[in-house]
């Protein structure tokens, strides 16, 4: 009956998606707002449809329906309601669905509020959200259908991808990277409705900014998220691999930071409409190759789905986007263009626009490797794989000119800069990043990469301290503010700016803390009897007793633990565990993890000897590897920060001589940015 | 301050990437045959993983290559010879950067391309239009004339309205 009702919900919405985009069409040609508040409505109900076949395939789970062959294949009686509710999206069908629900929820949500601010732009944007819609309640019609009867019905069902149900960041992970990648498809829309009307104006800039950073917190969210949940579960002391599905994860969040900093220059001198618009469709498509790589089994990865059969409709998909927005964009190309570069060699856009060139760069790189292996073997029959230290070493220093970049862009002043001003502002960056290396290679630092890390670190965060020093007490001295009201004012004024800033100071972070978690971690296997200790530079590991019991959340489960007593700047008890799943052919691994603010010690347990009670251990120190995370979360903060909705509407200036007047027209032109 | 400022930060700046150099070209030099065994298993690839090295991964089939490598090593053989050992048996594939010149040129290439190519449109459009129509050129002429202290109010006062 649940089943039966999903279905029927998948089939409707695709009835209502489809009418939508008719609707929206159909007004828009004709100037017909009854048309379009059809459309609109139609797209309400999608949403509806799709929560509706998503609440129907939760309940199935929670209810072990085992009549439905994604529950059989997903579920098991014994599976805690915890992970039968995030099996939504564990697996090929039901992730789709649950793509489905976040599209149709994003799509709603930007119909909604722009219902009155962008009459003209909203139809057109809402023919492509609808179409998108449509084509993914399409694949759940046909090849991907979530809701597929099984006959017999089993009484016990495969239960969960081992891996999935491991540990509770399976709730988070997913959910935010979809979050992102679907919400992603709002900017695209809102590009074709400006192609369409011919309307690429600085409404429509500001709209699509903000519509990019949105999905792209999220992006960022979900990445560093998938990256910790890899350290906590996969147990081989890492967090990126440079498999081909974080690959796909990375490639629209490339292009759309891309976007994000050229838009800037976009909106400041109403030039580079092409390229902004070439940045936003290239996002969007790349979010649909991602998803391909994902879905259609092309490639081998950790994530890869075993079905295969949805594939060619991806395929289809990619080349109808790429075909249709670029015919669109090429068609445009006249009315659009000034090619004109927008400042002087050295000047703030010239950096923007160089960071462009660069994050482009990475996304080459990474399309370039991810593919190129298939490429080869498919002309030649030769396998090749290219792998983390290849993109290590080719992104390298592409990597440290954009960190170099990072600080420079804050550092120039728009339009273009004198050498005194070139001269002021470095000098003390400059050294504060010089110094930094020089006190890393002091404190014993002999790698190359956490030196360099270090120096744009300190150059990068130098240079924004300094401005908002500087720019707090201006403040604070032409309004008699206190420094730090001052700055928290004058961050909130400015909130794309400050967010930004916090943005790249949590990139910063990042960099230092990835650099030297590569270059200095260290790590030993061993296998110990019961009693025995193990030394790893300050730590001391000693193995107590092995521990084979069923897990009391799910009693199919069998865990072996070694019970470790761990002494040194951290110490307790530590039970790295396998866990043998009755689906899963081989067991588990489960690390102990203990974090501190200076290093990490990650303990797995490889194998164990039930006669003698030996364990083997793989046992890692990770040092500043919690510094990831924490950067992380600094960059969604910033990224957050900037994005939130300002209640006072900030000036912006038009590239005009004179900013004051002419901002004021413009602002009260603009909608909410 | 900014006079004193200047030659320090590039004193600094200097010894900076003095050791940067140092630590790249010193660095990788593994002396145990521990170490050596380790840098070998990083650049092979895990034949029964997704996407890790033979020195990440801990299957039984990367404990092999690993046990393998360290016998390898520990008779004399140089770092190429092991290599070529691995890609005779399992193909190139085995190899996780491999010395495909594709591989590694044309990324660089396109990069490069790209970078000379951007540069070129800025310096055209120097020379073109040495003032793009509406420019603001106002914070930097500013801080070439007006006393320091004005000149970064003008400039603060401009740039807070960057947003």
């Amino acid at each position: 009956m649940i089943p039966t009702l999903g279905h029927a919900a998948v089939v409707v919405g695709l009835a209502a998606t489809l009418f939508a985009a008719a609707a929206f069409w159909l007004g828009a040609r004709r100037n017909d707002p009854g048309l379009v508040l059809l459309g609109r409505r139609a797209m309400y109900a999608a949403f509806g449809l799709a929560l509706v076949a998503s609440a129907a395939m939760v309940v199935s789970l929670l209810t072990h329906d085992f009549s439905v062959r994604y529950v059989a294949r997903n579920n098991a009686t014994t599976t805690p309601p915890f992970y039968s509710f995030i099996s939504l999206w564990a697996a090929l069908e039901g992730s789709i669905l649950f793509w489905t629900l976040l599209a149709t929820g994003w799509a709603a949500l930007v119909l909604h509020r722009y219902r009155e601010r962008a009459p003209a732009l909203m139809p057109w944007a809402g023919v492509t959200l609808a179409l998108g819609a449509a084509f993914f309640f399409a694949v759940m019609a046909w090849p991907g259908d979530p809701f597929v009867r099984t006959e017999p019905v089993g009484a016990e069902g495969n239960g969960p991808n081992a891996l999935l149900q491991n540990h509770p960041f399976m709730g988070l992970h997913p959910p935010l990277l979809y979050l992102g990648y679907s919400g992603l498809a709002v900017p695209f829309a809102f590009g074709m409705a400006a192609l369409v009307t011919r309307r690429t104006d600085e409404a429509w800039l500001g709209m699509v900014r903000r519509w990019t950073l949105v999905p792209w917190t999220f992006l960022s969210a979900g990445i560093v998220a998938g990256a910790w949940w890899s350290y906590e579960v996969l147990g081989w002391g890492g967090y990126w691999a440079w498999d081909p599905v974080e690959n796909a994860a990375l490639l629209p969040w490339l292009t759309a930071t891309a976007f994000i900093h050229s838009s800037m220059v976009a909106e400041r001198r109403g030039t580079l409409r092409v390229w902004t618009h070439a940045l936003v469709i290239a996002t969007f498509v790349l979010t649909l190759v991602g998803t391909f790589l994902t879905r259609s089994g092309v490639v081998e990865s950790v994530h890869s789905f075993t079905q295969s059969a949805i594939g060619p409709w991806f395929a289809g998909a990619i080349i109808v986007a790429l075909a249709g927005s670029l015919a669109l964009l090429v068609w445009r190309i006249p009315e659009l263009g000034d090619t004109r570069p927008p400042g002087r060699p050295v000047s703030r856009e010239a950096a923007f626009l160089f960071n462009n060139v660069l994050f482009l760069g990475v996304t080459f790189v990474v399309l370039f490797g991810t593919v190129y292996p298939m490429i080869r073997e498919a002309a030649s029959g030769e396998r090749v794989s290219l792998g983390a230290p290849w993109f290590t070493q080719v992104n390298a220093p592409i990597f440290v000119a954009l960190l170099f970049l990072m600080g420079v862009g804050p550092a120039l002043p728009w339009g273009g800069a004198s050498w005194r001003t070139v001269r002021d502002r470095f000098a003390l960056p400059l050294l504060a990043g010089a110094l930094l290396a020089v006190a890393g290679w002091l404190l014993g630092v002999r790698a190359a990469a956490p030196l360099v890390a270090l120096a744009m670190a300190g150059f990068v965060v130098t240079v924004m301290g300094e401005e908002v020093v500087r720019g707090s007490l201006v403040r604070g001295r032409a309004r008699g503010e206190r420094p730090p009201v001052a700055a928290w004012r004058l961050a909130t004024r400015n909130r794309r700016r400050y967010g930004g800033y916090l943005v790249h100071a949590g990139i910063a972070v990042m960099a230092v803390a990835v650099a030297v978690s590569g270059s200095l971690a260290s790590d030993v296997t061993v296998t110990l009897r019961s009693g025995e200790s193990v030394q790893l530079g300050a730590y001391t590991v000693t193995h107590q007793r092995v521990v084979s019991e069923r897990l009391a959340s799910d009693p199919r489960v069998l865990e072996t633990r070694a019970e470790l007593a761990l002494a040194g700047p951290q110490s307790g008890a530590l039970a790295p565990a396998l866990r043998d799943y009755p689906n899963s052919p081989s067991p588990i691994a489960t690390p102990a993890v203990r974090t501190a603010a200076g290093e990490d010690l990650y303990v797995t347990l490889l194998a164990t000897d039930p006669a003698s009670g030996e364990v083997t251990l793989h046992v890692f120190v990770n040092p500043l590897v919690a510094w990831i995370w924490i950067g992380g979360a600094v960059v969604v903060l910033g990224a957050a920060f900037a994005a939130w909705p300002e209640r006072r509407r900030v000036p912006v200036p038009a590239p005009a001589a004179e900013p004051v007047p002419a901002t004021a027209t413009i602002a009260a032109a603009r909608p909410e940015q | 301050m900014s006079r004193l400022l200047l030659p320090v930060a590039a004193v600094a700046a200097l010894a900076a990437v003095a050791l940067v150099g140092v630590a790249l070209l010193s660095a990788p030099a593994p002396r145990t045959d521990a170490e050596r065994t380790e840098r070998l298993a990083a650049q092979l690839r895990c034949p029964d993983c997704q996407a890790l090295s033979v020195a990440e991964s801990r299957t039984r089939a990367a404990g092999a290559i690993r046990g393998e490598i360290a016998g390898l090593v520990a008779v004399g053989r140089s770092d190429e010879q092991i290599r070529s050992h691995f890609v005779d048996r399992y193909g190139e594939w085995i190899l996780l950067a491999p010395p495909d010149p594709v591989a590694w040129w044309l990324p660089a290439l396109v990069v490069l391309a790209a970078i000379a190519a951007f540069g070129a449109w800025l310096l055209r459009g120097r020379a073109a239009t040495t003032r793009a129509p509406g420019a603001t050129h106002a914070p930097a002429t500013a801080a070439a004339g007006a006393p320091d202290a004005e000149a970064r109010r003008v400039r603060e006062e401009l740039e807070a309205l960057d947003g």
